[in-house]
């Protein structure tokens, strides 16, 4: 057996001859033991190595990758995972926070006036300048940039899921909610000082973005994945 | 997904990387950071080395987005970042270089695990035992699935020279390994 039918065997284990080469060199097999033990060693070698469990990945190194790849330009997206369960499920987990939030005042700056073709409508009535009857807050994510805060709320009421933003800046600054994967807004807010802002969600929608636009430019964003689980 | 359409999706997202959209960049690390750290891991033998490649992997891929050619599949590309960096940093750490210890997986049961830890370590022993070069075939084949023509892509060799020297590679780790007593059963 020389050099080149050592290869050619060696590329019969690997799958890498054509179906016509691989037939002729398989019939030879019967044929030549010593290629035919060539096959055997080449196939208990590759078991071997894949009998090997592994190596596990850091479950960081993603997030460690992406904070060292955008943090010079500061627009690395965080992501955070709200749950929309059903609120029974979900009240033992926000025992920390004001249960009193329940029922409370939802005041709407701007939207309804801005998109009212979004709005789902029978929440739009409920919502500008009004109360959420029933509404509890399912879910929450804090988004914090410079001099921007911003509380993320998801409302469960009767009428469906709803995003609450309450922010809080000291220059102006525009917080801009829009579909992953979309450049154009659903909604926005602008925020000097304290705003609210709550925007119905559509029941198929798995995640939204939030932009912190500063003079014309997106200098931070969060993500926010609606958890069905 | 197959190869094709990975293809044609990384080409998109290299595009959309290019004009400034960083979702388009964090796919392109949450697709390929755990290929890349196995493959650094398969290099260096060591998991923290291994992270650090990875991470410097997607800082320079990025940087370097401009020159990435979309003739060519990014997973080559990115690849051979990835094995220069291994390499290099092999470099710098020459004369220290040690082996992780086996993290201890029960999963399979105590002596299950501790045979699967022991092969492992064995098989990772021996990939050290190779010059770069063997070790860098064995493990584009092996652990990272690449047909010849893409070992020769990321390689940058003829395809008839990754023949030879996949060949080669095999035989002596097939020799470390037997002297080692080492075998699957």
């Amino acid at each position: 057996m020389n050099e080149q039918d050592s290869l050619d065997i060696q590329a019969l284990v690997d799958g890498e001859l054509d179906a016509r080469s691989a037939e002729r060199l398989r019939q030879r097999l019967d044929s030549e033991p010593e290629s035919a033990a060539l096959v055997r060693e080449l196939t208990a070698l590759d078991e071997l190595l894949a009998s090997a469990p592994e190596p596990s990945v850091p479950p960081d190194l993603e997030r460690r990758i992406l904070q060292r790849a955008h943090l010079p330009v500061d627009r690395r997206a965080d992501t955070a995972i709200i749950s929309r369960l059903p609120v029974r499920n979900r009240r033992p987990q926000w025992q920390g926070f004001a249960m009193a939030a329940s029922l409370f005042v939802a005041v709407v700056i701007g939207v309804g006036a801005l998109f009212p073709d979004e709005m789902n409508p029978g929440l739009a009535d409920q919502m500008t300048g009004t109360l959420l009857p029933q509404a509890e807050r399912v879910g929450s994510a804090q988004l914090s940039w410079e001099d921007v805060e911003a509380n993320l709320d998801l409302l469960q009421t009767d009428a469906g899921i709803s995003l609450q933003i309450r922010a809080d800046a000291e220059q102006p600054v525009l917080l801009r909610i829009r579909a992953p994967g979309e450049s154009i807004a659903l909604t926005e807010l602008s925020v000097t000082g304290e705003q609210r802002l709550v925007y119905p969600l559509a029941s198929s929608m798995e995640a939204i973005e939030v932009d912190v636009v500063r003079e014309g430019r997106v200098v931070h964003s969060r993500s926010l994945e609606l958890s069905g689980d | 997904m197959g190869k094709e359409m990975e293809r044609a999706r990384d080409g998109q997202l290299v595009q959309r990387g290019l004009q400034g959209d960083r979702q388009a960049l964090e796919a392109l690390v949450n697709h390929y950071h755990g290929a890349i750290f196995k493959l650094a891991y398969r290099m260096l033998g060591n998991r923290e080395d291994a992270a650090d490649v990875t991470q410097t992997t997607f800082l320079k891929a990025f940087e370097n987005l401009g020159s990435y050619n979309p003739e060519f599949k990014f997973f080559s590309w990115i690849y051979r970042i990835a094995i220069n960096e291994a390499l290099n940093t092999r470099r710098r750490a020459s004369g220290t270089e040690h082996l992780d210890q086996p993290v201890p997986d029960q999963r399979d049961g105590p002596e299950l695990a501790s045979r699967h830890d022991e092969l492992k370590t064995q098989i990772q022993v021996a990939l050290m035992l190779l010059t770069d070069e063997h070790r860098a075939v064995i493990t584009l084949r092996h652990y990272s699935e690449c047909s010849y023509s893409e070992m020769a892509a990321i390689l940058k060799l003829e395809e008839k020279t990754v023949r030879s020297r996949l060949f080669e590679a095999r035989r002596k780790l097939q020799a470390v390994l037997q002297s080692a007593g080492v075998t699957a059963s």
